[in-house]
């Protein structure tokens, strides 16, 4: 039966996104740099699946997830091999997003959690939320 | 980033020595005492070891792939002037419009935080240039977790990772002013606040 596992979660917004998005209306610019940045959030999605491991170390898989200006990462564990895992992607994912000129906030945090496919809800994810 | 302070506890708990490692360098506290990932110096830090990892491997060794750290192809050497450029276009209003007030207190704290990263890494570029000595060790030079310099050092190339590196550092001192130049001037950029 499907149930919780202790994960670490992130949640992240990025900054100024109501403002680029009303700029965006009439501004193609505005818009393509707001889909730019976005596409590189999925683009490092996608690298993540495909990344290759590295022989002798524990490489917990992260997953990402996308709503607007709202991402989530998450990953199996809350020990190092998974802290180390979820901050080494949240550091590349700041620089892709910082390289599109977009910054942001957010909250990391340890618990229960559900994950499959899109479907994710739990403790930590609330706790990620609210910090 | 704020991070979760049982988080950091759980890791005290079940891997000491790692948390040790973590608090301090990857993870810092604030005036709240809240913790924080410190992403922009330990991304600058990584760029620098991962950058100089794959010369060194890939050049003097032809060990390791170039493309086998692809996923860091992304990281660039201008981080630190991307970040402050980030924040000041983004508090910048037209002529006679004032910013929003909630929205600036939160770039002001993100530009205190980086003003706070530059003074770290000039006094961490300045400690691991004057270390540099017969008797250095690669593990001395904690704010730089040269780790896989390290384990190479002990696997017996230490003179030829000291020569390789050693440079390295000379180059990076030879640039405080340069990244110092990167400090966002709090006064000018946030008028509206002081």
């Amino acid at each position: 039966m499907a149930s919780y596992r202790t994960r670490l979660v992130a949640y992240l917004d990025l900054l100024g996104f109501k403002d680029r998005v009303e700029h965006s209306v009439n501004n193609s610019m505005v818009f393509s740099a707001i889909k730019d940045a976005l596409e590189s959030v999925e683009a490092h999605t996608r690298a993540i699946r495909t990344r290759g491991r590295v022989p002798g170390v524990p490489t917990p898989r992260v997953t990402t997830q996308m709503f607007s200006d709202s991402i989530s990462l998450s990953v199996l564990g809350t020990g190092k091999w998974s802290f180390a895992a979820m901050t080494g992607n949240l550091m590349l994912l700041q620089t892709q997003l910082l390289l599109k000129g977009f910054l942001w906030r957010g909250a990391l945090a340890g618990g229960l959690h559900y994950e499959k496919g899109k479907v994710m809800f739990g403790p930590a994810m609330i706790a990620a939320v609210n910090l | 980033m704020l991070v979760k302070p049982d988080v950091l506890q759980s890791l005290r708990r079940s891997a000491p020595e790692f948390a040790g490692l973590v608090e301090g360098q990857l993870v810092l506290r604030g005036d709240d005492g809240l913790p924080y990932l410190n992403y922009l110096q330990a991304t600058y830090t990584l760029n620098k070891e991962t950058a100089w990892l794959v010369e060194y491997m890939s050049g003097s060794l032809n060990v390791l792939r170039q493309d086998s750290l692809k996923a860091y192809d992304y990281i660039t050497t201008d981080y630190i002037a991307e970040h402050r450029r980030a924040i000041e276009k983004a508090v910048e209003t037209k002529p006679g419009k004032k910013a929003d007030p909630i929205l600036l207190a939160k770039y002001h704290s993100l530009a205190v935080y980086h003003n706070k990263v530059v003074d770290r890494l000039v006094r961490a570029i300045r400690n691991a240039n004057e270390t540099f000595g017969p008797d250095t060790n690669l593990d001395q030079l904690k704010d730089f977790r040269l780790a896989m310099f390290a384990a190479l050092g002990r696997a017996g190339q230490s003179d030829k990772v000291m020569g390789f590196v050693r440079p390295k550092f000379a180059g990076l001192a030879g640039g405080i002013e340069a990244l110092e130049s990167e400090k966002i001037p709090l006064k000018r950029v946030f008028a509206q606040l002081y």
